[in-house]
Formats: structure tokens, C-alpha cells, sequence
């Protein structure tokens, strides 16, 4: 290896993971924004944001959370901006999700993946951003709590009120939230 | 407990309580069909998230994001060579003007014809080049960037096809050999006799690819590269089954 490899290592080390986590990063940011597109330009941002602030990354910590954090606070940063475009969400077709006469699992064979989605952007974005963390991504609550700079305690009641809000949706149980 | 809230129920669900909360949840589950009805209703959500993102997840990354980890710097190393590799990931550019740089490759059985055999391979029954014992053990267990006796490898990945293949060199060639039942199939081999010096073997001056190499990939499509840690499990693995 040359000296000059030899020098770029540990820059070379930052980006080999950055790249490393990205499909990570394009599913927290699909889950999050509701859209593979609108994620994958989270990512983007979270990116370069990243590789500019590298310095700042404190070797040791997780890599992992401290991207989720960008792209948390990059979201929030859009959905702030008046400029940003809102987001439309196709309405659910409702032949779909007619719930099985013959038990939950029948039920649960009907629900697509699309109607999962869906209905996590029907959340509010603080519920919908612990859920992305905590079922999808895998993080403790501490490190949810972290990410999102709330308290832990916090964490517990929005992730069980988002669940709760998620299966309702899905289940139809309260109709007037598709017609919203 | 009289009633367990549904907050504790998911935090239980998550294991997120402390172990005295957790029995006390278990025993209140086990006295209550009902408590046992709701446990199973939140744990559903999740159920159903985990599936809903995995082809995000598993899809190929847009070339987009490695012009970002790329850019503002010329790398050289093994980090050039990835960079280089990465422009022939999907979508794949237009023209690589792959076929009038195959120069001083041979191809598969091409090989056997009339030359001697490279070190370290042979051919088998079906006129396949493939590598020897000591070739293929270098390229079955030696991590990318590691030099197994006369072999390095340069990385590892998945072609369109399912296989993995091994981008690998010795002091005289440049190689790409791709697993196949229990043998490494030489797809590639490229001598690399006008280079100055063997050290020189483990990069081209600018970090670039051989262009033999390039017009191979090109040639197999690649599906994606391997992370250092899926390299690591394939080789534990003994390579076994295909990636995906």
C-alpha cells in the first residue's frame, strides 16, 4: 500500500461504512417520508452532510444513529419549509382491505404492503419517526430516544400509541381517517 | 397488575422493561385470554412493518449516492478500484467500449488453447478453466485486500447470475474467477506483462480497473459488490448457495 493509501485510510474507512449502511439509510428514509424518491433525497442531504461533518463524528459511537439523526433532523427541516411540496397520499383502494370473515390471519394475508406503508404515512410524523426507528430499523428505545432527542419515557408512549394508530388504520377501525 | 397498559405491552414486546416488570407482565399474559388477545394485536404492527420496507432495503443503491461518498477527493487504492467498479454498477452506463479493450485477455476455455496454463489453474472435464487447490483455497477463504500465498484479492461480489465472483491478482495477472458448484471458475485472466513493476499489481497508477477486468464485469453485470462483513459470511459460509 502506498503512503498516500496508507494516509486515506481512515477517510477511506468513514466512507467504506457510509456506503456500507446505505440501504439502511433508503429504508429509514422510504419508511420515514413515505416515499422511496422523497428517501433517497433525505439520504442524499444526509450524505453530504455527513462527509462535511466528519470531524464531528465521534469515533466509537454509532455510525448508524448518528445518520438517522441527520436524516431526522433533515426531514423535520423540510417539513418545516413552506416551500416544501406536500407530500400527496393515494388514497387506499378499499376492495383490499375487506376483513376476512374467517379469522385474523385471513385478514392479515390481505393486507399488501403498499396498504403498510400507506398507513404509516397517515401517522403523525413524531410517531411515525419512532416507529421507522424502533420495528424497522431495530433501535432500543434508548437509542431512539437518542436519535430523536426526546425523552425515553417519551419514546415508550408515542411507539405504543403509534402501533395502536398503525393496526386501526389498517384495520379500518376508524373509516373517517381514509376520507381525510 | 391489575391493568396492563398498552404502553407496557409494547415495551415488553420490545424487551424493553426491567425483569421484575417482565414477569409480572408474563404472569398477567398467562391469567388473561384478553391481555393475551392484545398482546397479539400490537405485536401484529410489527408484523407487518418489518416486510413493508425489506425491497428498499434489498434493492440495488442508485448510482446517485456514490457520486456523493465518491466526490471531493481522488482516491487512490482499493478505494479507487471500488469507485471504478462502482460506475459499472446498475444503471449501467451506456457504453464501456468494453469489447475494444479486451486486450491480452483470454476467456474461458480460450485459455487451454495452445498456451501453457496460468499458475495455479487447470482445466477440468468439461474444458473449464478452474483454479487449482492453492489458488482456490486463496480465493475461498482470504478476505479482499489480503494476499493468500501468491494471490490477492481484490474484492468480492455477486454477477447478474447469482454467483459470487472473486476479483483477484497474482505478481503476473490480473483475474476474475466465480464460484461454481465447489470450484472457482476462471472467467478472466489478464496478463499483466506491460506493467513495470509486480508491485504495481495491486493497482493501476490511478486507482483504476484493469481494463480487462472492467470489460468483464461489464460483460457478467454485477450485481453488487460485498461489504466487508457479507464477504466475511460468505466465507464462513464456504460460499455456500447463492446471494441472492
Amino acid at each position: 500500500m502506498s503512503k498516500q493509501n496508507y494516509m486515506n485510510e481512515g477517510d477511506n474507512r468513514f466512507r467504506g461504512e457510509l456506503r456500507a449502511l446505505i440501504p439502511r439509510l433508503r429504508r429509514f428514509g422510504h419508511s420515514l417520508t413515505g416515499s422511496p424518491d422523497d428517501g433517497d433525497d433525505l439520504v442524499q442531504e444526509a450524505l453530504e452532510k455527513a462527509l462535511s461533518r466528519e470531524a464531528q463524528f465521534q469515533v466509537g459511537s454509532r455510525l448508524d444513529s448518528w445518520m438517522y439523526k441527520i436524516m431526522q433532523n433533515a426531514w423535520i427541516d423540510q417539513k418545516r419549509s413552506a416551500a416544501r411540496r406536500r407530500h400527496i397520499v393515494q388514497p387506499m383502494s378499499e376492495d383490499v382491505i375487506a376483513v376476512g370473515e374467517d379469522g385474523r390471519e385471513v385478514f392479515d394475508s390481505r393486507i399488501n404492503l403498499r396498504q403498510v406503508r400507506e398507513a404509516m404515512t397517515r401517522l403523525h410524523p413524531d410517531e411515525r419517526a419512532v416507529l421507522a426507528l424502533v420495528s424497522i430499523e431495530g433501535q432500543t428505545y434508548r437509542e431512539a430516544a437518542e436519535t430523536l432527542e426526546i425523552p425515553i419515557g417519551t419514546v415508550m408512549s408515542r411507539i405504543s400509541r403509534a402501533r395502536a394508530r398503525l393496526l386501526q388504520l389498517l384495520d379500518g377501525v376508524d373509516p373517517v381517517s381514509w376520507k381525510d | 397488575m391489575d391493568r396492563v397498559s398498552d404502553e407496557m405491552i409494547t415495551a415488553w414486546l420490545d424487551g424493553e422493561v426491567t425483569p421484575q416488570q417482565r414477569s409480572e407482565i408474563e404472569s398477567a399474559i398467562a391469567a388473561s385470554p384478553e391481555l393475551g388477545v392484545r398482546v397479539a394485536r400490537l405485536a401484529r404492527a410489527d408484523r407487518l412493518l418489518a416486510p413493508a420496507y425489506a425491497e428498499t432495503l434489498n434493492a440495488p443503491v442508485p448510482q446517485r449516492f456514490e457520486a456523493v461518498i465518491g466526490k471531493s477527493r481522488r482516491a487512490g487504492g482499493f478505494a479507487g478500484f471500488r469507485e471504478a467498479l462502482s460506475s459499472l454498477l446498475s444503471p449501467r452506463p451506456m457504453a464501456m467500449a468494453a469489447a475494444s479493450l479486451v486486450v491480452g485477455v483470454m476467456l474461458g476455455g480460450a485459455i487451454l488453447s495452445g498456451s501453457p496454463t496460468a499458475a495455479g489453474m487447470a482445466s477440468d472435464s468439461e474444458g473449464r478453466m478452474i483454479a487449482d487447490n492453492a489458488m482456490a483455497q486463496s480465493l475461498a477463504s482470504a478476505a479482499s485486500g489480503a494476499t493468500a500465498g501468491p494471490v490477492s484479492i481484490r474484492l468480492s461480489l455477486v454477477d447478474e447470475s447469482g454467483r459470487y465472483c472473486r476479483q483477484f491478482e497474482t505478481p503476473a495477472t490480473a483475474g476474475l474467477a466465480c464460484r461454481e458448484g465447489e470450484a472457482w471458475v476462471i472467467d478472466t485472466l489478464s496478463r499483466m506483462g506491460s506493467r513495470s513493476s509486480v508491485d504495481a499489481a495491486y493497482v493501476m497508477a490511478d486507482g483504476s480497473m484493469d481494463p480487462a477486468i472492467s470489460a468483464a464485469l461489464e460483460r457478467l453485470g454485477v450485481r453488487r459488490v460485498l461489504d466487508s462483513r457479507e464477504e466475511s459470511a460468505a466465507i464462513a459460509s464456504g460460499w455456500a448457495a447463492s446471494a441472492d
